[in-house]
Parts: structure tokens; C-alpha cells; sequence
């Protein structure tokens, strides 16, 4: 105890010799009046200087003989300031384009643009906020090379999918790792409000993703959310409220359409059919369940303090309902972060969270009235008509529509919370401790009434399920800063953190409950159970990582990396992996053969290399073990237990290795850029193995096989015209990535049965290739084939005249080969105009909407296509037969193109005179209107949306486009 | 000072915090590791787990499809999606999903019938106790391969549990695979009890007919003997004798949802009315079942009797019901098949017509143009060609007729007598899937049928005869019977599979019965239409699943003809 006091007296001591010189302090600002961390402060023609902290705040030693401070961050124009005798600066920076000396956030830490070794894109405040988003995923689409993001679905609150750099595992995941103010956040990020995100940065190489070891490997999406500072308290309020509606309506049958495929098709006619064909009905039921949805959402915050506190709450409001109304979701989150310092030395602060949503799933409706004959009526005398048409088996899907008749409410409480302290041990060395702890629960209730499409006059069903979820993180970090001379800069970072998390899941399944009302509540009244369970599921990690940066001469950076981390999950003596990454970095622009030309204001070139992870696997999954059976003996049950997985305790961790290449540059002082060429080979893959069934297992989860990812990334950010009143500038992200399977089972074979081949994407379309309709004249030829004229011709691709399994080939893959984002924004006086364009190429998608709706039977309705018949010989779609669910080769129908281009959005915007405004007590206020996805480009019919991350078009709710009104005030 | 306090105190926190290395321990609190078989109760829930993937296979649709369809007796309906199989089209292929669902679910049921077997060594049990156990799952595993090499020929035998990763796999000649069912099952018959402890549990006599069809079986094959057949003989006599079990007065008794203990039943697939109890249920009760609902006005879909959900999958062959004639002698067609539904709503109910009424007329009489007339007349609602039909020879090309072999009407292939076997009133709602009926494997009066078989086969169809006679004279409406009974000189393979679709359509048996017999291609092309021009030599073997041959590190050879 007393050897460490003095310890610390030394420290102190030292600290105040250094501190024997003259000392500016200040905050900096941005020009709409938040405190800008970050910022780099130093002192002209030396390397001193400092970062402004999380209240902007800084504080220089200017040596004696200087006496200019120069301020600088990126997307702002640097500004000099002479000290004088002044000893507080407040510093207002001035918006700008092209910067070098943005502050990003790199993992346990931060750094100027100019100083990073690694691949980091990042997304800014204004390019997260202007967009009507619901999820922060949302916000990467288009605004960050190598981010693929691409939605999961079209109800509301389904969010996109998103893969930095492609994919890398077969069986495990290829999610990134979400970090927000430093704490891994597990599952979904819809629960973070975007509009209290400051800041996205997306590590891609290993440089950058290293220090997050077992978990880097699918790269890692840090987000920063919004702080208060030394600055006036400011109360905002943001707003808006748009109309959406579908982007497209797929062209089905009507009546008369419908009555002729059915004829054609040898199709019984029921006598209610013949009714109504001689009435002449023809039901549009796409009309009738799909309508205009509404989107809003409501922020109100209020951000402040003084030298010594900062603060910032906010509370949001998100509400919207789908195109289809029982779709609905609705999230309210309350954020504080709070800073003090308790002396010079020592800051505590808190990041927290609460965000409770609710999505209400609600029925797929609009499969039911693309499926429902429009020969059949909702209606009769004002009565809705529960099986109308011919098939008992379509129920009305108004029915569905009715209060209560289907509930399925989807809640998710959350509580992400995290505090922490900061020590100013000395000057150079700094001690920081996290907790964070992340609550979730989940709740799942579905209620399916007895008149509902799930259960057509069927008892009631009732179900519940709820999902716990506790993870805490504890993290120490130690930071080291030291320049020793203007040559010669060190910093060096060491990090202890453990991670504990314990999942619990409970279910309760029922039927035959005794009123409509209780829902799925007082589930004990049901006649019978159908299913109840309870689970547990717990994981730990522990870890130690270091990082070295140094910088020499300013032209060389060096940054070695290492993390160490253990995993309950792998079994004992394979616990353990290490992951390691050094990279360079080169300031060409700094040598003195760059000095006399001006084409370059700034060059630099990065090289990386390094080895990340994948924890990929479940729990247990190293174990084996029994799986529970379920069997009867006359009256009684007969529960049991068999090998269910086979044990393999000699997983380990999937690792990737990648090579970085990237080089920034600054053409004058309008255009900035950086390119980057990337290869990561994947190896021991946690590969869910597919085994001949014959063993008794399905499959075996192995560390096995290689896959590779090439790519190239172009970013392009410049200001095209910047005058006083007219500013012009545009970004743009091209990028494009080339995912292959090098090896599975070490033997360069193809694995047919998982569909994964050698040279080939991860997943691929493997099936038969149509090359049209058998013609009648092509009837002997399609005899040979046990096929009949009108029926789908496959190529014969081993020629033996038989169509069998090995006639399938690769078609194509549902992963882009390159992708395009392009934003601009406009500036006349005070409006604003901007939009953001993305772009999709080279992707197979598998259109199973025109597959299920195009069966050709004539039982349910179909889309309008072109179908063969004697007189009709197309090679699109065979003829249609009554007694076929579907045509033979069906799905070989549903293979093409799914390249599109969307305008993404598209917002003008007014910024209300300061000088009036500051009249009535407002300091800014903005409207605008603003309309999403108002167009799109694709070789798709009906102006559907090929936009599934997957690649697969479901008949589910369609996606849409949205017109908005906006108000943002500050006061 | 009161800064390094701070400090303190927050190292000492960290310090704390910092807990052991039990962060990286896993310990299985929700689950249960493999040792778990090896103890006596483990032993218990091993022999039940090898029960469950019967279910994937028997009451299904994807089973049937591999044994109702594409016979004699059966074609297919208007619905579904596996016509197919019932064709032998090309999609009757590798590929097919019934030939991987038999597949992939009897192999695993294999491999946990092995790890019983080979763990019940190490299990603290007194032998009887444990043999009994055992020979449960001998019975049990000498079934699942008994179905896979009839439907797949010589294939991949393994009798021990897989430890490790297995990626290779051999076919070996169906005589070793039939050697090694005949050795499990004498293990059965000699350790499994007359009565079984609980309902469902294979007993000795149920093991002794198996044993009766598999040597019957074997018979046939070329690497069988006349021996063969005296022996299934033999083991099918002493079933109907040593254990004093008798026919019942009603051939269709077995068949009472209400009395599936019937002591007829040697051995049935359980299937519970508790859907905790039968995730996967019978599912029967959908496929069979015509259309019905949308056959008249006032005619709903319900739960009932004589009602349910139909999928529309399999319907009746004329044959199959030409062959229950004569109707007025033979009282199984009209115990087996129903051919009448009744109005059940008032909602659009023909005018003159009341719920309870007749609202489908199927027939097998010869109807003339008056008979039609009075029919309609006394049946408001009820119309030639509309649903009433007649399948009576006599009626092709008339309106009424529910052929459609001349390819120029198509009224039977959605309506068709419904059998009651498959009828399951006890599901909680109308489409409810997930039916409680059992599913009869083996039964007495297979036994009498296959003693007959064995015993034509041996040369003596006096004695097959006698065994036929009991079938057939119970079968007999009363004072009927010896007008059911046949001679010696009557006894052929074609009248006992005759004798046998009558007692056993549509229950998972006749494709098997038919190859066995070596008259799959003759019948099938004779009574099947919609068979008849697909149907090749090498059909009697199907496909071996294409994920089996892919998933092989070795060549696994394919079955000729696919």
C-alpha cells in the first residue's frame, strides 16, 4: 500500500513538472453548436498537440517560441489561431469537405484518419440521421465500401442483413460484431434508436478487427452515440410523418384469365364457380388487403453541461404500419450518457439505453389473397364469407383483418447499460475500467382466433414464449502515449476483459382454449397442450490483447496487434487461440520528393496482414450428445433418448487470415479517396459437415476446408463546387467482392449434397437449367424423356436421355458481385437537397413468388403469365394441368438476373433563416420533404423489389416506398 | 490523496471482478451427455427411442407413397404432389424425397437400435431383464432393415453403433442383410414376451410373423429354398395356434379407433391422441379421403364421422373395388368403404333437401336411365354426373359413369369411396393433422394369409385353403359363408393377393406384397392405368437417394435403370 502512494507521488510529480509551461484550454464546436470530441489540436510547426475529449474540451502546452494553434477535423476546414496572452480558446469549426484529420473510433480506442493503418470506413452523423431508418443497420446501405446491406424482410422492424466483405463461413455465421460505446451488443441492432448514433465505423481488415480476436473475423460495426458537452443546454425536437405504399403490384389473373387457365388446365368447375363466372365476378384481392402505411417517428432531446459535467438524453418515439394493417412496429427508446470529471484526472461517465418494441407480426395475408380465386366473393349480403370460392381450404384473408383474430405481438425489453472510469494515471499512461451489462427479454404471444386463416373454424390456439437474455462485459484498459520526440511517437494499449452470458428461453404451446378474448393469456384453460419447453444456454469469454502503434518521422506508421482470447464454448486444450496482426503505414506525401508537385495533397499507403476468428459455434456443440425421442405405448407416453450429434472435442476456432493493400489520397483540395484490394482465406472452417445418413447422423460440425474472398473497394468523396451560397458534393462507394470455396473435406472435392463447390461462391443455384417448353413438334424427342409437348424442357447436360440429378448445374449465386453506392448533396443559400443511390450487381435471385403463383393448376390463383398451349408456343411456362400441384422442374422456372439500381432517397430541405429564428428563442429549425425508394431499376415484372439478402423473392408483405414530412428544431 | 483513493478502490473492484477461470468452464446443466445410456434407466429410454422413427415412415404420406401408390390398388387423386410415384414418371428419381425420408429416418433408427444393443452389455441388469430389452430392439431394427432392402435391394449393413465421423459405406448382397433380420429375429422370438408389458411393444408371436413373412419373403428370392417356405409355414401356425388367439366374428373389428387393442393386432405404429405425444400423427386420414365437400351444396367440411379433411391422394383403382364383389355376399366392401355423405348444413343446401340427407351417391350398381331417375327424384340435390356415379362396368360412356380409363371423362379422380379405416374422429379440430389412429403392421389374419401363401408355396393348397376359408367365411354376410368358401384347385398367388388387398388396401403393405410375389409389373400394368405405360423391369428396386451417393467418400453404386 505505501510503496504504491509513492509510486503515485512520483507520477504526480512528474506530471506537474511537464506541466511548468504555458497552458491553453478551451472547447471546440461545431457550427450548429455541439461539442465536437476529437478534434485535433496542435501547435503549429511542432508535433504537440492534443484531442479534443468527449465534452470537446482540450487542453495544449504551447512551447515557449510558438504561438499558433491549429484545429483540425475532418469534413471541417482546419483553423490557425494565434495564442496572444489568451488562455481560453473556444474554437466553432467550420464545415469542409475533404479532411485528413477526423477523429475515428477504432476499437479500446480512437485515431486521426490520417494516422489509421487499417481499412475503417465510417458513416457520419448527417448520413445516419437524414434518412427515415428504423434500424442503424439501414444506415450502412450505400454509404460504406464493402458493406453489403440488404434487407431481411418488408414488415416493419425486420431490418437488413448485413456482411462486410462477403462471406467467409459455411455453416457458421457470418454476422459481424456489434460494439457500441465499447461494449459487444449482442443479437439485434434494431434496438438502438439511429437517430442517437453519432458515428458508425466499419473495421474490415484484420489490422483494424484483430484486437476483437475470436470475434473479428466477420468484421466489426462500432457505433458511437451522441454525448453531451460545454455547451449550452440545446433542447431538439426531430420529426417526421410519411406515406408509404407497395412499390409494385404483381399482375395476377382476373376472373375471366382465371376461367381459362382452368379450362385449358382440365380443371373441374365447382357449381359456385359456374355462378360466378356467369355473374361475371372478378375479386381483386390484392386490392382489398393491401392498402397506405404510415411511418413516424419523434425525438426529443436535450444535451448540455459545463466544464466539469456533460449530458445527453433523448427519448424517441418509432411507430409504423405496413402496407398491410394488422403489420405494425413500434419502438420507444430513453438513452442517457452522462461525463464527470471528478478532478483533472479522473472521469466517470455512463452510456445507457432502454428501448422496449413491439412488432406486431401479424397473418401473411397478402400470400392468402395472391393464392385466393378472384372467381370467389369476400362478401355476401355484407357478411364476410369465410371460405369463399371453390376451396374450403383458401380462407378469406379479410378474416384476418378483424380485431383479435390474429394477434402475434413480438416484444423486446432492453436495457443496455454501461458505465465507466477513467485515470489519468500520468501524463502518457491512462487506466480505463467497463462494465456494461445488456438485459434483454423477449416475449413472443400468438393468439390464433377461431375464424383467423390459421385456424379456419379450428379452436382457438394460444401460444407464449419468452426469452431472457443477460450479458455482462468487464473490460480494463490501459493506455500508453508517449512522444518522445517529434520523430519518434509511441502508444500503446493493453486490455483484460471478461464476458459472461446466460440465455434462458421457456415456451408454452396450447389449443382448445375456451374464449376468444383471454388471447394468449390463461393458457392453463386450453383443452390440449401442444408443446411447452424451457431451456438454458451459458457462455463465457475471457481475454487479453495488446496494441502497439508507432509512428516515426511522420511518414512511417507501424501498428502491431495481438489478442488472446478463451472460449467456454471449445473444449478443454483448444480453449485458447491467438490472433495477431501487424500493419504499416507509409505518408508518401510527407517525403520531400513529393514536395514540388501538387497533383497529390495527400498520399499514403497501407499494407495489413493478419489473423482473426470466428466463435461461430453453439454451446454444448463440442459435447455431443442424446437427443430426446417421443414415442407412445397404448395409452401411456414413451419418452426416450438417442445419439443425437456426434462429439467432436477438437473444434476450434475458424480463422481468417487477411491481406490488406490500401492507399488514400487527396487530389487537391476537392477529392479524396481511398482504394483497397483485400484477400482473406478462411480456414478450418466450423463446417456443419453433411455424412452419409447411413452412420446414423445427418451431419458432424468439423474444422474443415478453406474458403477465400478477393475484393476491391473504391471510395470517392469530393466537393464539386463550393461557393458562398452553392455548395455541390457527392460520395461515392464502388465495390466489388469474389467469394470461393478453395477446399472442403482437404480433398478439393465438390460436396453435391450441401450444394458447395469447389471455385465456386459459398451458395450457389444448383438446379436444373429450362431451356424452354417442349413444342409439338418436339414430340417424339420429348418421349425419349417420358415428357409431353407443353411440358418444361431441362437440358439433358449428361447426355444419356434421362433427366436425373446429374443434369443440375450451377446457375448462378445470390451474392452480388459488386456493388454501388452514390450520395451528392446540394446546398443553395438555405436549402438543401440530397440522395443516395444504390446498386446491385451481378446476383442470381431465385423468384419464388413467380414459382408458387404460377403453379398452373387452376386451384389457386395465378400470376397473368404467358403459358403454352396448342396454339401458343411459348417457351416461358408450360401448359397448365388441373392435376398437378405444380409443373414438373417447376422451381427451374424462378432463376434470373437480380441486378437493380435503386434511388434509395431523396430529401429537399429548407433551413429556416437563423437571424428570425433566434427572435423567438429557436436557434435552428429544418423542414423537408423527403421520399424513399421513390425509384427502382430491375429486370423484374411489375416493379417488384429483387432486394432480399438471401436472393430469394418470398410472396410476402411487399417493400415499399415512402413519402415524408420532416421538421428538425433546436432551441 | 483522495485521487489514488479512487484509484484504489477501483482496482480493488476490478480486481474482484476479476473472477477465476470458471468463466470458461461449460458445464451441460439442460441437456444430457451420451453416458447416460449406459445405466438403467438410459437402457429404458434407448429401447424407446428406437420406436420413433417408425412414425416417419408409417402413417405418412411419404411412406405411402411408396407402398399404396403405384399398385393395383391404388392411383392417385386430383391433389398432391407426388404423382410421380404413383406413375413412375421421371421424377420417380434419386431425387424423390419418399425414397431419402425412408432412408435417412431408418438409418438412424438403425444406428440407435445399434447403440442400444452394444451399450446394453455395459448396462447393471439381470440377463432376462436386459435380453428382453434387447430384443425389442432386434425386432425392431431386423424391421427397419427388412423394409429397406425390399425397397432398395443390397445396401449398407451395419449392426454397431458409429463413434466418430463414418464417411464411407458399402452395399452388401441382400442375401448377408437377410441373413442378419433372420438372426435378430429368432433373438426376438426366442427373448420377447407373449404379452407385452405395455400396448405396442413387439411380443413373441408378433416377432414369430414377422419371422413367417420374412422367410416367406426370402422364398421367392434366388438365394431361397423350398425350405424357406415350410418354415414360414410353420412359424405362422404356430402364431394361430400356440397362443390360443382367434378371428373375430368382424373382419373389420381391428380397425375400431375406439378398441386399437384389439386382440387381433399383433403389432401397430402408436400414435397418441395427446399432440405432446405425436408431434408427427396419422396422417392417413387426409390422403384417402375424396374431395367430398365440394361435391354438393350444404356440404361442409367437418369433424365426424364420415366427414374430415381431405387431401385427395389416393383413390381406389376400378379394380380394387370390382374385386370386393360379389357386394351382397362379401360384407367387407360395404364395412370397409364409404360411398355416401350426407348434407351437414343448411347454408345453400339444395332446395327440398334437409341436413341428414343424401348429398353424394357413389355405386357400384348397374343403373339404367329409370334408375338414375328415381335416384334424383328421391334425392333433391343429387344428379347424374354431378355426384352421382356408378363404377359399375356397365356404366362407361353413360353420364353417370365414374370411370375414366377411356380417357375421355375425369369424374373419379377427386370423388371415390373413402375407406373407414382411415377415419380419426378423435383429432381435436377438423384440419387437424396430426391423427391418433394406429397404424396395424401385422395381425392375425395377415398370419392366416401368409400361412396360406407358404403353404401354397410348399405344395399344399388343401391346407392353404382351409387358412383362406377362415378369412374368408368370418368375412361372409350372415348365412352367406359357404358361398365365400373356395376349393384347394381355386388357390393361386393371384387369389390370395386378391384375398389379401381385401382384408388389407391401402395399409402400407401392397407394393411389398407384390414385388415380393413377383407381380408388380403384371398388375400393376393390368389394374393401374395411370402406371401402366412407365412401369419398367427395374422398378422393383427404387432409387437409392441421391444424398447418400453424394455424401460417400467411396463410390456408392446406383440401383441400374436410375
Amino acid at each position: 500500500m505505501r510503496k504504491l502512494l509513492i509510486l503515485f507521488a512520483l507520477l504526480i510529480a512528474c506530471a506537474n513538472y511537464a506541466m511548468s509551461q504555458r497552458t491553453v484550454t478551451g472547447t471546440v464546436t461545431s457550427e450548429d453548436g455541439m461539442v465536437m470530441p476529437g478534434v485535433t489540436v496542435v501547435v503549429k510547426g511542432t508535433t504537440v498537440g492534443t484531442v479534443t475529449d468527449e465534452m470537446g474540451r482540450y487542453s495544449v502546452t504551447v512551447p515557449e517560441g510558438n504561438d499558433v494553434l491549429v484545429y483540425s477535423f475532418i469534413g471541417m476546414k482546419p483553423q490557425e489561431i494565434t495564442v496572444g496572452n489568451q488562455s481560453t480558446i473556444n474554437v466553432v469549426m467550420l464545415a469542409d469537405v475533404i479532411g485528413l484529420e477526423e477523429v475515428v473510433a477504432i476499437g479500446y480506442g480512437t485515431e486521426r484518419r490520417g494516422s489509421i493503418t487499417g481499412a475503417i470506413s465510417s458513416v457520419s452523423t448527417q448520413d445516419i440521421q437524414e434518412l427515415p431508418i428504423i434500424d442503424a443497420g439501414s444506415a450502412l446501405q450505400g454509404r460504406a465500401t464493402g458493406v453489403m446491406a440488404l434487407a431481411s424482410g418488408n414488415r416493419p422492424g425486420d431490418g437488413v442483413t448485413i456482411r462486410i466483405r462477403g462471406r467467409r463461413s459455411l455453416t457458421a455465421t457470418n454476422d459481424p460484431l456489434y460494439v457500441v460505446d465499447g461494449i459487444p451488443y449482442e443479437g439485434n441492432i434494431n434496438d438502438i434508436n439511429p437517430r442517437d448514433i453519432k458515428s458508425m465505423e466499419i473495421l474490415k481488415d484484420a489490422s483494424a478487427t484483430a484486437i476483437y480476436g475470436s470475434r473479428g473475423a466477420n468484421g466489426v460495426i462500432l457505433i458511437t452515440t451522441t454525448r453531451g458537452g460545454n455547451i449550452p443546454t440545446t433542447v431538439s425536437y426531430n420529426g417526421y410523418y410519411g406515406v408509404t405504399s407497395p412499390l409494385g403490384k404483381p399482375d395476377l389473373m382476373n376472373g375471366e384469365q382465371y376461367t381459362r387457365l382452368k379450362e385449358v388446365g382440365g380443371r373441374p368447375f365447382t357449381s359456385a364457380e359456374e355462378d360466378a363466372i356467369a355473374r361475371g365476378i372478378s375479386t381483386d384481392w390484392l386490392d382489398l388487403v393491401v392498402g397506405n402505411g404510415y411511418q413516424q417517428s419523434h425525438q426529443l432531446g436535450v444535451r448540455g453541461g459545463n466544464q466539469k459535467t456533460a449530458f445527453a438524453i433523448a427519448s424517441n418515439l418509432f411507430n409504423e404500419q405496413a402496407v398491410i394493417e394488422t403489420q405494425k412496429f413500434t419502438r420507444k427508446t430513453l438513452r442517457i450518457n452522462l461525463d464527470h470529471s471528478i478532478s483533472d484526472r479522473i472521469r466517470i461517465g455512463t452510456s445507457t439505453q432502454l428501448s422496449e418494441q413491439i412488432q406486431n407480426y401479424g397473418s401473411n395475408v397478402y400470400g392468402g389473397a395472391v393464392n385466393i380465386s378472384p372467381l370467389a366473393e369476400p362478401y355476401e349480403n355484407g357478411e364476410m364469407v369465410y371460405q369463399p370460392g371453390a376451396d374450403p381450404l383458401l380462407w378469406n384473408p379479410l378474416a384476418d383483418f378483424v380485431e383479435n383474430a390474429i394477434v402475434d405481438d413480438r416484444t423486446r425489453l432492453r436495457v443496455f447499460s454501461n458505465i465507466y472510469a477513467e485515470i489519468d494515471i500520468s501524463n502518457s499512461l491512462n487506466y480505463r475500467m467497463n462494465y456494461g451489462s445488456d438485459y434483454q427479454k423477449y416475449r413472443r404471444g400468438l393468439f390464433e382466433g377461431s375464424l383467423s386463416s390459421a385456424r379456419q373454424y379450428s379452436t382457438p390456439r394460444g401460444l407464449k414464449n419468452h426469452e431472457e437474455n443477460f450479458t455482462y462485459t468487464f473490460e480494463n484498459i490501459l493506455n500508453y502515449s508517449k512522444e518522445f520526440n517529434e520523430n519518434n511517437i509511441l502508444k500503446a494499449t493493453g486490455l483484460f476483459s471478461v464476458q459472461e452470458s446466460n440465455f434462458e428461453t421457456s415456451i408454452i404451446d396450447v389449443e382448445g382454449l375456451p374464449y376468444e378474448h383471454q388471447l394468449f393469456h390463461n393458457l392453463e384453460t386450453a383443452e390440449t397442450v401442444l408443446d411447452y419447453d424451457s431451456d438454458l444456454q451459458e457462455w463465457g469469454i475471457m481475454s487479453f490483447m495488446g496494441r502497439v502503434n508507432y509512428e516515426l518521422m511522420d511518414k512511417y506508421l507501424f501498428t502491431l496487434t495481438g489478442r488472446y482470447d478463451g472460449s467456454s464454448r471449445l473444449s478443454e486444450g483448444k480453449k485458447w487461440g491467438f490472433f495477431p496482426s501487424a500493419a504499416f503505414l507509409w505518408r508518401i506525401s510527407n517525403e520531400s520528393f513529393m514536395a514540388n508537385q501538387s497533383l497529390f495533397s495527400d498520399l499514403r499507403i497501407r499494407a495489413s496482414y493478419g489473423v482473426t476468428g470466428n466463435t461461430g459455434i453453439d454451446p454444448y456443440q463440442t459435447r455431443g450428445g442424446l437427443t430426446r425421442t417421443i414415442y407412445s405405448f397404448g395409452t401411456g407416453s414413451g419418452y426416450g433418448y438417442r445419439p443425437g450429434t456426434i462429439a467432436n472435442p477438437d473444434l476450434k476456432w475458424e480463422s481468417s487470415a487477411t491481406a490488406n493493400i490500401g492507399l488514400d489520397f487527396g487530389l487537391g483540395e476537392n477529392i479524396a479517396g481511398s482504394f483497397e484490394l483485400y484477400q482473406t482465406n478462411t480456414s478450418d472452417l466450423l463446417l456443419e459437415r453433411k455424412i452419409p445418413i447411413t452412420s446414423g447422423f445427418d451431419n458432424v460440425m468439423e474444422n474443415i476446408g478453406e474458403t477465400r474472398n478477393r475484393g476491391w473497394e473504391l471510395s470517392l468523396s469530393g466537393r464539386i463546387i463550393s461557393t458562398r451560397d452553392f455548395t455541390w458534393s457527392a460520395n461515392l462507394n464502388l465495390f466489388g467482392n469474389k467469394e470461393e470455396i478453395i477446399d472442403l473435406y482437404g480433398n478439393k472435392t465438390d460436396d453435391v449434397g450441401n450444394e458447395w463447390f469447389i471455385g465456386k461462391p459459398l451458395s450457389v443455384w444448383y438446379d436444373y437449367d429450362k431451356i424452354g417448353v417442349w413444342q409439338l413438334d418436339e414430340a417424339s424427342q420429348a418421349e425419349v424423356y417420358q415428357a409431353k409437348p407443353g411440358e418444361i424442357k431441362i437440358r439433358d447436360v449428361v447426355p444419356d436421355n434421362k433427366i436425373n440429378e446429374e443434369d443440375r448445374v450451377i446457375l448462378g449465386t445470390n451474392i452480388p458481385k459488386a456493388t454501388l453506392g452514390f450520395g451528392s448533396r446540394l446546398m443553395y443559400k438555405d436549402f438543401e437537397f440530397s440522395f443516395l443511390i444504390v446498386g446491385i450487381f451481378g446476383q442470381t435471385i431465385y423468384n419464388e413468388f413467380e414459382v408458387n403463383h404460377a403453379t398452373l393448376q387452376g386451384r389457386y390463383n395465378n400470376l397473368n403469365v404467358d403459358f403454352w398451349t396448342e396454339n401458343n408456343p411459348t417457351n416461358e411456362h408450360p401448359k397448365p394441368d388441373g392435376s398437378r400441384e405444380y409443373p414438373l422442374y417447376s422451381e427451374s422456372r424462378g432463376y434470373g438476373s437480380g441486378d437493380f439500381v435503386k434511388v434509395r432517397n431523396m430529401q429537399l430541405a429548407y433551413n429556416l433563416p437563423k437571424r428570425n429564428l433566434s427572435k423567438i428563442g429557436i436557434k435552428s429549425m429544418k423542414v423537408y420533404l423527403n421520399a424513399d425508394t421513390p425509384f427502382i431499376f430491375s429486370g423484374l415484372s411489375s416493379n417488384l423489389d429483387p432486394e432480399a439478402y438471401d436472393g430469394v423473392i418470398r410472396s410476402e408483405t411487399p417493400s415499399t416506398r415512402m413519402f415524408s414530412l420532416g421538421i428538425n428544431v433546436d432551441f | 490523496m483522495k485521487k489514488i483513493k479512487y484509484f484504489i478502490l477501483i482496482f480493488a473492484v476490478a480486481s474482484l471482478s476479476i473472477v477465476s477461470c470458471d468463466v470458461l468452464d461449460e458445464e451441460i446443466v439442460s441437456g444430457v451427455t451420451s453416458e447416460y445410456l449406459n445405466t438403467p434407466d438410459g437402457l429404458q429410454a434407448g429401447v424407446n427411442a428406437a420406436y420413433e422413427n417408425l412414425r416417419n415412415f408409417y402413417g405418412q404420406e411419404e411412406g405411402c407413397n411408396m407402398t399404396v401408390f403405384g399398385t393395383d390398388e391404388y392411383t392417385n387423386g386430383g391433389h398432391g404432389g407426388y404423382h410421380y410415384m404413383n406413375k413412375y414418371e421421371s421424377g420417380l428419381n434419386s431425387e424423390a424425397s419418399p425414397f431419402w425420408n425412408l432412408w435417412s429416418n431408418f438409418y438412424i433408427a438403425i444406428n440407435t437400435c445399434n447403440a442400444v444393443i452394444g451399450r446394453a452389455e455395459e448396462v447393471d441388469l439381470p440377463a432376462d431383464e436386459k435380453n428382453a430389452k434387447v430384443a425389442e430392439v432386434r425386432f425392431l431394427r431386423a424391421h427397419y432393415y427388412f423394409i429397406l432392402v425390399e425397397s432398395f435391394g443390397p445396401l449398407h449393413l451395419t449392426l454397431e453403433e458409429t463413434v466418430g465421423v463414418e464417411t464411407e459405406a458399402d452395399r452388401v448382397p441382400e442375401e448377408t442383410v437377410y441373413q442378419t433380420i433372420i438372426d435378430d429375429l429368432e433373438f426376438a422370438v426366442n427373448n420377447l414376451p407373449v404379452t407385452p408389458n405395455e400396448f405396442g411393444r413387439p411380443t413373441k408371436p408378433a416377432a414369430q410373423h414377422m419371422l413367417a413373412l420374412v422367410y416367406l419373403t426370402k422364398g421367392y428370392k434366388s438365394f431361397g429354398s423350398a425350405n424357406d417356405f415350410t418354415t414360414a409355414a410353420n412359424m405362422a401356425k404356430s402364431v394361430i395356434n400356440d397362443y390360443g388367439l382367434t378371428l373375430d366374428a368382424d373382419p373389420v373389428a381391428r380397425y375400431n379407433h375406439d378398441n386399437e387393442q384389439h386382440p387381433e393386432i399383433l403389432w401397430s405404429v402408436q400414435y397418441h391422441e395427446d399432440p405432446l405425444l405425436t408431434p408427427e400423427g396419422n396422417e392417413t386420414h387426409l390422403y384417402f379421403r375424396p374431395w367430398y365437400e365440394v361435391y354438393n351444396d350444404g356440404l361442409n367440411r367437418a369433424l365426424g364421422h364420415g366427414f374430415g379433411r381431405p387431401w385427395i391422394r389416393f383413390r381406389p383403382t376400378s379394380w380394387l373395388l370390382q374385386n370386393f364383389r360379389p357386394y351382397d355376399i362379401d360384407s367387407r366392401f360395404v364395412k370397409s368403404f364409404q360411398t355416401v355423405w350426407y348434407y351437414n348444413t343448411t347454408s345453400g343446401i339444395p332446395a327440398g333437401a334437409s341436413v341428414g340427407d343424401t348429398a353424394i351417391y357413389l355405386t357400384g350398381e348397374d343403373l339404367s336411365q329409370s334408375d338414375v331417375d328415381a335416384i334424383e327424384a328421391r334425392l333433391p340435390g343429387v344428379i347424374a354426373g354431378k355426384n352421382l356415379y356408378s363404377w359399375h362396368e356397365n356404366s362407361k360412356g353413360k353420364v353417370w359413369s365414374w370411370f375414366t380409363e377411356d380417357g375421355t371423362d375425369n369424374n373419379s379422380i377427386n370423388i371415390f369411396p373413402s375407406p373407414w379405416k382411415i377415419d380419426d374422429n378423435k383429432r381435436p379440430s377438423v384440419n387437424h393433422q396430426e391423427g391418433s389412429r394406429d397404424q396395424i403392421i401385422y395381425s392375425l389374419p395377415e398370419t392366416y394369409l401368409l400361412a396360406a401363401e407358404a403353404l401354397h408355396n410348399s405344395d399344399n393348397n388343401n391346407e392353404a385353403a382351409q387358412f383362406i376359408n377362415a378369412i374368408r367365411t368370418r368375412a361372409a354376410f350372415p348365412g352367406m359363408e359357404s358361398q365365400m368358401e373356395i376349393s384347394a384347385a381355386e388357390v393361386d398367388i393371384d387369389f390370395i393377393l386378391d384375398e389379401r388387398s381385401r382384408e388389407f388396401f391401402g395399409e402400407m403393405k401392397r407394393w411389398f406384397d407384390l414385388k415380393r410375389t413377383g407381380k408388380l409389373l403384371e398388375r400393376v400394368k393390368k389394374y393401374n392405368y395411370d402406371a401402366e405405360p412407365n412401369i419398367q423391369n427395374y422398378h422393383v428396386l427404387r432409387p437409392i437417394p441421391a444424398n447418400q451417393r453424394t455424401r460417400t467418400t467411396n463410390e456408392y453404386p446406383q440401383n441400374e435403370g436410375y
